[in-house]
C-alpha cells in the first residue's frame, strides 16, 4: 500500500505539470485564435466601412456635380474641397409678372428663401442668377410633366428684380461646399460649420480631390488599424474645364 | 484501484472542455457577426449595383433620346406631355416621358427601373429651333443689337406680310403670330442670343452646316441633269421660277468675313463675320450676320436679317424686308438646324 500510494504522488505530479503545459498552450492556442479571429473581424469591419464611404463619396459628389457645368456650378477650389451651387430642385414658370412667377415645382425639398437662390433659365441658353425672395403655394400652375406626373407642385415665387421674357426653367439652388478633412467627407452650407457626411475613417490629407489625364476624382485612403493603405481613386468627371 | 479512481475522475474534470466550449462559442460569436457585416456589404453592394445600372440607363436614355424626338413636334402642343418609346436596354426598363414647355423648349424624364427595382431618373430640358418664334424674335426687316451703327435705314422698306405665295403652308401660324403685320426698317433689340438663332451657338452651326463659303464668290443657279446640283455657290435663283433651282432654299455657312459679288440666290446664310453684298447681287431669304452687314454697288436682299455689329445700306442698293421668304427659308433649313440640343444651364436636371 505504502509503495502504491508513491506511485500515485509521483503520477499525479508529472500529470499536473503535463496537463498545466498542456492547459497553458491550450490558453496560448485559444487567444491565439480569438485575437486572430478578432482580427479578421475588424479588418473585415473596416472594409466595409471604406466602401461604404466609397459608395457615399461617388453617390453624393457625382450626383452633386453632374447636375452643373464646370467652372459655372462647381469648381475646385483646393485638393480638399469643391464650391459647388448645389441644386435642390427646379421649376417651370407658368406665368411671369413683375418680379413674380406662378411656377409647377419639383425638388428634394422645399423652397427657403433664407438660403436659397435661383438660376434663371433663358430659351437662348443663357443664365441669371437672383435671389429668392419669397415662396407660397400657387393656385394657376397646373403642368405636371415628364413621366412621373405626381410630385410637381404649384407654387408662387417672388424673385428679386425684373424678369426678361424666355425664361424656360427655374432652378433653386444653395451655396455650399464639399470637404475632405479632418478623417471624412463634409458637406458645408454656405458659411455654416462643416457636417460629415461618412465616419471619421479617411486619412487625410493623403485623401483629396485631384485632376489630371483621368479628369476629376476623389483619391481615398482610409485609415487602417492593421497597417497597409486601403486606396481607392473615385473618378467623378471625365474632363473639366 | 480504490485510490486511482478518484484521482482520474479529479483529471477529466478540468478545464479543457469548458475552455474548448468558451472558446467555440467566442469563434461562432465572431463568425456570426462576421458573417451579418459581410450580408449586410453584399446586399448594399447590390443595391448600389442597382442603382448604378438604373442611373447609368436613365443617362443612355437622354443622350440617345434626341434621335428619337424628331417626330414629337407636330404632334405635342405647348403644355402637352406624352410618354414615347425608346429602344430598351437589357439592364433595366425605360419610360421616357416629354413635355413641351414653349414652342422651342421640351422637358424630358427618362425613369429607368433595374431588375430589382431600384429606380432612378434624370431629366434636361431641350431646345430645338421653332421658324415661327425664331421670327417673333425680331425687331425689325434688320435686327440689329441696341448701340450699333445703322447707316441707310431708309433704304430698308418692308412688303405686306403676304405678297406671293411662297409661304402657304405657314400662312396661319404667321398670321396669328404678325397680328401687327411684319416688322419693319432697320430696328434695335435687346434680344438674348448673338446670332438670333437662340440656343444654336455658332460651334452648333458649324457642326450642323459645314462652313463651306470662302472668302468672295458669285453665286449662281446651276440646274444638273433635272435636279439643282449642291455646288457650295449654287444658292439657286433669287426669283420663283419652274426649274429645278427655282425654289431651293440652301443653308451656307462661314468661319470668316464674305464678300457676295454679284450673282443670285436664295436661302439661310449664316456669317461668322462680315458679310458685304456687292455689284448687282440678289440674295433672298435669311441673313445671320455675327459681324457688319453692308450692301453696296446695287446690291438687293429680300427678306430678313440680323446684324451683330451693325448694317450700311449704300445709296444704290436697297433691302426689302418679308416675313414670308424667311419663313420659307428658316422652314426649309429645318433638316440642318432642327436637332434637339441640350439647353445649357438645364442640361442635366439630375433626380428629385
Amino acid at each position: 500500500m505504502i509503495g502504491h500510494t508513491k506511485e500515485m504522488r509521483g503520477g499525479t505530479l508529472i500529470e499536473a505539470i503535463v496537463t498545466l503545459v498542456l492547459g497553458l498552450l491550450l490558453v496560448q492556442m485559444s487567444l491565439g485564435a480569438l485575437a486572430r479571429g478578432h482580427t479578421l473581424h475588424q479588418g473585415l469591419l473596416e472594409r466595409a466601412d471604406a466602401l461604404k464611404t466609397v459608395r457615399i463619396v461617388r453617390w453624393v459628389l457625382r450626383a452633386e456635380l453632374s447636375k452643373g457645368h464646370p467652372g459655372e456650378d462647381w469648381m475646385v477650389h483646393d485638393a480638399d474641397s469643391i464650391v459647388l451651387r448645389a441644386y435642390r430642385g427646379v421649376a417651370f414658370p407658368c406665368l411671369i409678372t413683375t418680379g413674380r412667377l406662378d411656377v409647377t415645382y419639383r425638388g428634394g425639398r422645399d423652397p427657403d428663401p433664407e438660403k436659397d437662390s435661383v438660376l434663371l433659365v433663358y430659351e437662348s441658353g443663357e443664365t441669371d442668377v437672383r435671389a429668392l425672395e419669397r415662396w407660397g403655394p400657387g393656385a394657376s400652375c397646373s403642368w405636371r410633366l415628364g413621366v412621373s406626373p405626381s410630385g410637381w407642385s404649384a407654387q408662387q415665387w417672388a424673385v428679386e428684380g425684373v424678369l426678361d421674357s424666355g425664361l424656360v426653367a427655374v432652378r433653386l439652388f444653395e451655396s455650399g461646399s464639399y470637404h475632405i478633412a479632418d478623417g471624412a467627407l463634409r458637406y458645408r452650407r454656405g458659411r455654416g460649420g462643416r457636417q460629415p457626411l461618412t465616419s471619421n475613417a479617411l486619412s487625410t490629407p493623403e485623401s483629396g480631390i485631384r485632376t489630371g489625364g483621368a479628369g476629376l476624382g476623389v483619391s481615398i485612403v482610409m485609415k487602417s488599424q492593421g497597417g497597409g493603405d486601403w486606396t481607392r481613386w473615385v473618378s467623378l468627371a471625365r474632363q473639366i474645364r | 484501484m480504490i485510490g486511482v479512481t478518484p484521482h482520474l475522475k479529479h483529471v477529466s474534470d478540468g478545464f479543457v472542455l469548458p475552455l474548448l466550449l468558451l472558446l467555440l462559442l467566442a469563434l461562432t460569436a465572431l463568425a456570426h457577426s462576421a458573417l451579418l457585416v459581410a450580408t449586410a456589404e453584399f446586399r448594399m453592394s447590390r443595391i448600389a449595383n442597382d442603382l448604378a445600372a438604373a442611373q447609368q440607363a436613365a443617362e443612355g436614355a437622354l443622350v440617345q433620346l434626341p434621335g428619337a424626338l424628331l417626330g414629337l413636334p407636330g404632334r405635342v402642343r405647348v403644355g402637352e406631355s406624352v410618354v414615347v418609346d425608346i429602344e430598351p436596354v437589357p439592364t433595366a426598363t425605360l419610360r421616357v416621358g416629354v413635355s413641351r414647355l414653349s414652342r422651342e423648349s421640351w422637358f424630358v424624364q427618362a425613369e429607368a427601373q433595374a431588375s430589382e427595382g431600384r429606380q432612378a431618373s434624370e431629366a434636361a430640358v431641350f431646345w430645338r429651333l421653332d421658324p415661327i418664334a425664331r421670327l417673333t424674335r425680331l425687331t425689325g426687316a434688320v435686327t440689329v443689337p441696341t448701340g450699333v451703327s445703322r447707316s441707310g435705314a431708309a433704304r430698308v422698306e418692308t412688303e405686306a406680310l403676304w405678297t406671293d405665295a411662297e409661304c402657304p403652308s405657314m400662312e396661319s401660324a404667321l398670321d396669328s403670330a404678325f397680328v401687327a403685320g411684319s416688322p419693319k426698317g432697320v430696328e434695335p433689340s435687346n434680344v438674348a442670343g448673338s446670332i438670333g438663332l437662340g440656343a444654336i451657338t455658332m460651334d452648333d452651326i458649324h457642326r450642323l452646316v459645314p462652313p463651306t463659303l470662302g472668302r468672295s464668290g458669285t453665286p449662281a443657279p446651276l440646274d444638273s441633269l433635272g435636279s439643282c446640283g449642291e455646288a457650295t455657290w449654287n444658292w439657286g435663283g433669287a426669283d420663283p421660277v419652274d426649274t429645278p433651282c427655282g425654289l431651293v432654299h440652301v443653308v451656307r455657312s462661314s468661319t470668316g468675313d464674305v464678300d457676295i459679288v454679284g450673282g443670285e440666290g436664295r436661302g439661310l446664310i449664316i456669317i461668322h463675320g462680315d458679310l458685304t453684298l456687292r455689284d448687282g447681287s440678289s440674295i433672298v431669304g435669311m441673313l445671320l450676320v455675327t459681324g457688319r452687314l453692308r450692301l453696296t454697288n446695287g446690291a438687293y436682299f429680300r427678306g430678313m436679317a440680323f446684324a451683330g455689329e451693325g448694317v450700311r445700306v449704300d445709296p444704290s442698293a436697297h433691302i426689302v424686308g418679308s416675313i414670308c421668304v424667311a419663313a420659307a427659308s428658316l422652314n426649309a433649313a429645318s433638316g440642318a438646324l432642327r436637332v434637339f440640343l441640350p439647353l445649357v444651364g438645364a442640361t442635366r436636371l439630375g433626380q428629385y
